[in-house]
């Protein structure tokens, strides 16, 4: 067990016994990462800052239903997962109803800085990123994000998702093989773009 | 497969994903092919840039969560022990306490004759009161028998001249 899963397990096995220090501790850990999975399936800052906070407040109110503290971060993202899981639902219903516009569109202004170049340059990526993981198969979407995006290994990813290793590798195996066919993308990530 | 064969492009990509999916005569190859190792190897950094961009290009939060105030955790742990303990001492209450805790009123023959006796007395109450109209309490008050009662009210219905009774 690495350094960082090791302190990680420990903080997990103290915030169950309710140490108020080692909750926070864990939303330090992984503010980031939650919120990076939440911006990429909702593509909205704002958005993506609420479910991040009721996420955590799960996590908090959940902590007492954790079984394996050494598998706090596959349980934190299958919390997240879920939650993500969820709103999409709730979207949906609303949207039966007419109460809202749908999955919002990417909003430039969320990630602006004082070079513009850089900007147009990041709108780009994030433009064909974004229209890549459009086109992916429901799994391979999740897989793929999970994967790349927040970084969790292929057993972790098993773990987020309920399934076993084989089935992930399976759809992981499709997304590349798409990916390897959108020279778009690729053109952008080997710098051959323009 | 053929050992001085170079990998397919699904070859490739499975190696990348777990290089230990690959076949014993892929590994075999992939030790000695530079050309199938530095596909490999390419495919990967462009993974890895991908990973890189999506993290540079995603936005930061600009709030960290707020937790709610402490809860009772300690509490919530015990929660489920609490209630099982519960649970377990109704169940013994219920198997050792006489019909399962549920009141029942056994008659004794002593009760049967009080009640037989006090049921007698009603009776008997129940007659006395039928026969005279008055009590014997008020009967006593008046300071008349019986008799004086039905002559003075027979003389009161027919009265004679000397007032006594025909």
């Amino acid at each position: 067990m690495s350094d960082q899963n090791h302190q990680i397990t420990i903080l997990a096995e103290n915030a169950m016994a309710g140490n108020r220090v080692s909750i926070e501790q864990l939303v330090d850990i992984f503010h980031q990462d939650i919120f990076r999975l939440v911006y990429y399936k909702t593509r909205t800052r704002m958005d993506a800052e609420d479910i991040t906070q009721e996420i955590f407040i799960k996590m908090m109110k959940n902590l007492h239903r954790l079984k394996s503290p050494n598998k706090f971060k596959s349980w934190l993202f299958s919390i997240a997962y879920n939650h993500i899981r969820d709103y999409f639902r709730k979207q949906k219903m609303l949207g039966v109803f007419g109460l809202n516009a749908g999955v919002k569109d990417f909003n430039p202004e969320d990630q602006d800085t004082n070079n513009p170049d850089e900007d147009l340059l990041k709108k780009e990526f994030q433009d064909k990123l974004f229209e890549f993981i459009e086109d992916l198969s429901r799994w391979e979407k999740e897989i793929f994000i999970l994967r790349f995006i927040n970084h969790l290994k292929i057993r972790e990813v098993a773990a987020v998702l309920k399934k076993n290793e084989s089935t992930i590798k399976t759809h992981l195996y499709r997304a590349i093989e798409k990916l390897s066919r959108n020279n778009e993308l690729r053109d952008l990530l080997t710098g051959d773009a323009g | 497969m053929d050992r001085n064969e170079h990998l397919n492009k699904n070859t490739i990509i499975k190696a990348v994903i777990d290089g230990t999916d690959l076949s014993k005569a892929e590994q075999d190859h992939l030790a000695e092919c530079g050309g199938c190792r530095s596909e490999i190897d390419r495919f990967k950094s462009e993974l890895d840039t991908l990973e890189q961009k999506a993290d540079i290009t995603a936005p930061l939060p600009t709030r960290r969560p707020v937790l709610p105030e402490k809860e009772n955790y300690s509490f919530r742990l015990f929660r489920p022990i609490f209630a099982a303990g519960l649970t377990a001492l109704m169940l013994v209450a219920f198997i050792w306490w006489p019909n399962g805790g549920i009141p029942v009123y056994e008659e004794t023959t002593a009760q049967i004759l009080l009640e037989m006796e006090a049921d007698e007395r009603l009776m008997t109450d129940i007659e006395e009161l039928e026969g005279i109209a008055l009590s014997g309490i008020y009967m006593d008050e008046s300071e008349e028998t019986e008799d004086l009662m039905e002559d003075e009210f027979m003389d009161f219905l027919i009265p004679t001249d000397n007032g006594s009774v025909i």
